[in-house]
């Protein structure tokens, strides 16, 4: 109703400026011909001046009529708001009957070839003082770099671009090639060699979960459920041969990789399943980051303060270690796909704005943001695109070595 | 006084004057004659508050514009079905009377925006960045009360919430906005904030369920799961045995009541089930993946929805026997009483049924 009254007082609004530009006319009219002093004679007529005011206001009036009819469209009306549409969404549909494809290449037509082949100016001889025998790929959809951070020797390459829409967050490197999930469609997984020019499909009806402890296999989850509905996980190599196929019970969620299998969460529990199937619970809380070290969670007291907590994967290391107090150590939450906050070797923990030494619990704080890192095999270095840039990052000594132009969006340390 | 010695008159600019009034105002009227047929402007209702001439033509009493509605609802009911409007700062135009069976438009110039989230004794709970109670009939003036986010209605008393790092503390004011008491409960910030069941606030923190005494500010444990909703006397959460067996469980304070098997309601490969319990705790909404179908669990009988009902935008009557749901698309409301597998279709205006982006029953 508040809206009726808005209508009223629009020609009224709009009579205003009229109104006051006649004020100001009237006591200071144009020159006429009827005007001929200045001397007031109060009653003589004066019709000429009666004119610029009446005329100025059939010229608004005018104007008045056009602009609203303007407004008003083709057929006269007021011009109608547009009413907002949403169309509805329908719940996507589920299980699709898996089918395990052998290997089959990729159309030539998709895929690209590598374009360009350069050293970058790390100079000669080892990145980080000593050879490591490490490779550092990123990937950055499409642009894929490699550095051997043996010799500072980089080489670029570049992939059609349509390929990999979507698929950036699921990808995995090896050594020489990386798998990722496509979704047009039913997902399938895929298997790119740096230098191939076509991509092959391992896995139809399937999709990345994590890498697996194992090198050179990874966890993928089917599309195909099991007797009772549950999800399908499969351990896979590079060639796209399941090794182990394990059904994980309904209300579970798979959160990452452990040293022998998968860490598990539901309902407030935190599990470890083996790779043969077998389920433990290990803790209660909310996981935090899951990694080959332990699970690190926020474990709450009935009536206090969290603890950060690392559960380890059972019969390795005492099954669960006070990390310190939730409310004073934040850890890192990437911006693009990363390696987990925990070191390969558990002693590392990266923080939102720096490091965590488990050994000592002293924390070491950066000047900068990580917002992608990749850990080295050995869990001492950590190579990490930051807000200044890409560095590898020594945490034992504190060195900070830049990295040049490398991108770092999809990263990963390889042994060769 | 001779008459050329006489001041000139005053009334000539005046009359100027008027005389161009009324050309502007003969120029508006020619337009909007031309534009709107022969409706004066000012007979013409909002778009988002008319009532189309095909119905029912509204009597105004005060300043609501009130439309009978020929339904066969709940007339015992002392409920309202609120239609609002604007999306993310929704603001109530109208509401529906079931006893009454009519429609109520709302003066605009006394709506206040913010969500609907709750009723204490005869108030609504409005709220956006700030919490307000409100009359029902929006007459008065809201009374800002302070916190974050309202929790339950306790002894005609409201408790809200207020966040701090390492404190939670619940606010009880009364419905005249002064405050009772609070109490605080220690630790970060719940990751779900359920509601009150009886003397207590039920919230879930890092995968535990804990009931907070708001008389005596205990905490207690209750289970370890997820917090699906709280309603009544009841307490409805999922909860997985260490041997991975998960479960849908109704309690109470003292104990659970049932337990369904979790797997129906759970997506593949996830751990939440999405739920919305009905405001007395006998009934909970729940998506049904296996069969693909909106269904209501009622005392541990599963009851499927009708397929022809949009539940994406839905909201139970405070009596827990009707969901009301309303399409978006279409502006469409219908109220279903899901025992029976009875739907009412409410008939709205066009204006109406173009303007609802939200509904709240209360």
């Amino acid at each position: 109703m508040a809206d009726v009254g808005k209508r009223g007082d629009r020609p009224s609004d709009r009579e205003a400026p009229a109104l006051i530009e006649l004020v100001m006319l009237d006591p200071a009219p144009a020159p006429s011909i009827g005007a001929p002093s200045a001397t007031p004679r109060p009653r003589a007529p004066r019709p000429r001046r009666r004119w610029p005011p009446v005329a100025l206001a059939a010229v608004l009036a005018v104007v008045i009529v056009a602009t609203v009819l303007g407004d008003a469209g083709d057929d006269g009306q007021p011009a109608a708001v547009p009413v907002s549409t949403l169309t509805p969404t329908s719940i996507a549909a589920t299980s699709i009957p898996a089918t395990s494809v052998a290997p089959t290449t990729a159309p030539a037509t998709t895929a690209g070839s590598p374009v360009t082949s350069a050293r970058v100016s790390l100079g000669p001889g080892p990145v980080l003082g000593v050879e490591r025998g490490w490779t550092l790929v990123s990937f950055d959809s499409p642009t894929l770099q490699m550095l051997d951070l043996d010799t500072g020797k980089s080489e670029r390459f570049e992939f059609d671009i349509r390929r990999f829409a979507g698929a950036t967050e699921s990808v995995i490197v090896f050594s020489d090639r990386f798998v990722y999930t496509q979704h047009d469609g039913a997902p399938a997984v895929w298997s790119q060699r740096f230098v191939d020019k076509a991509p092959t499909i391992l896995i139809n009806d399937a999709s990345i979960i994590a890498a697996s402890s194992d090198a050179g296999r990874f966890w993928v989850a089917l599309n195909q459920a099991g007797v009772n509905g549950e999800q399908l996980v499969a351990e896979v190599d590079t060639s796209g041969r399941r090794h182990n196929i394990v059904a994980v019970p309904l209300g579970l969620q798979v959160t990452g990789a452990s040293a022998a299998g998968l860490w598990l969460r539901g309902s407030g529990r935190i599990y470890h399943f083996t790779s043969g199937g077998a389920l433990q619970a290990v803790a209660i809380g909310t996981t935090i980051d899951a990694s080959r070290t332990g699970v690190l969670y926020d474990d709450c007291a009935i009536a206090g303060p969290c603890t950060l907590r690392v559960a380890s994967t059972p019969g390795s290391q005492p099954s669960s270690s006070n990390i310190g107090p939730s409310a004073l150590i934040e850890t890192a939450r990437p911006k693009f796909p990363s390696d987990p906050a925990m070191s390969p070797n558990g002693r590392w923990l990266l923080l939102y704005h720096g490091v965590l030494d488990r050994r000592t619990s002293d924390q070491t704080f950066s000047s900068f943001l990580v917002e992608a890192w990749r850990w080295s095999p050995d869990g001492e270095w950590l190579f990490a695109r930051t807000s200044f840039g890409a560095i590898a990052w020594n945490l034992a000594d504190g060195r900070q070595i830049p990295l040049g132009d490398l991108a770092l969006a999809g990263i990963v340390a390889v042994t060769r | 006084m001779s008459v050329v010695d006489k001041p000139a008159p005053r009334w000539r600019p005046v009359a100027v004057v008027v005389g161009v009034v009324a050309t502007l105002v003969a120029a508006v009227a020619v337009v909007f004659t031309m534009g709107n047929g022969s409706s004066p402007p000012a007979a013409v209702a909002p778009s988002t508050t008319r009532v189309s001439s095909s119905e029912a033509s509204p009597s105004v009493t005060g300043s609501h514009a009130v439309t009978p509605l020929d339904i066969d609802l709940d007339r015992t009911a002392s409920y309202r079905v609120y239609l609002q409007r604007g999306g993310g700062q929704p603001v109530v135009f109208a509401y529906i009377d079931p006893q009454r069976g009519e429609i109520r438009h709302l003066d605009e110039a006394r709506v206040f925006s913010g969500r609907i989230v709750g009723r204490v004794a005869d108030r609504l709970v409005l709220a956006t960045s700030r919490i307000r109670l409100i009359d029902r009939d929006f007459a008065t003036d809201p009374v800002l009360i302070d916190g974050d986010e309202f929790v339950g209605t306790w002894r005609d008393h409201a408790i809200v919430a207020e966040y701090f790092p390492e404190r939670t503390t619940f606010h009880e004011y009364r419905v005249d906005g002064s405050e009772a008491r609070s109490v605080a409960l220690v630790g970060r910030r719940p990751d779900v904030m359920g509601g009150v069941v009886g003397d207590s606030v039920i919230v879930e923190r890092a995968g535990r369920l804990l009931s907070f005494g708001l008389v005596d500010a205990a905490v207690r444990p209750l289970a370890v799961g997820h917090l699906l909703g709280v309603g009544g006397d009841r307490v409805y959460y999922t909860t997985c045995t260490p041997e991975g067996a998960c479960t849908i469980n109704e309690a109470t304070l003292e104990r659970p009541v049932r337990t369904t098997p979790v797997g129906d309601y759970v997506s593949t490969g996830f751990e939440r089930a999405f739920a919305d319990v009905a405001p007395n705790g006998l009934a909970m909404y729940l998506y049904d993946y296996r069969r693909r179908e909106d269904v209501v669990l009622a005392l541990g009988t599963r009851v499927a929805l009708p397929s022809s009902i949009d539940t994406r935008s839905r909201a139970w009557a405070p009596t827990g026997d009707w969901i009301f749901s309303f399409e978006q698309a279409t502006g469409k409301l219908e109220a279903v009483d899901f025992a029976r597998g009875h739907i009412v279709t409410i008939p709205l205006s066009s204006a109406d049924a173009a303007a609802l982006e939200a509904i709240a029953v209360w």
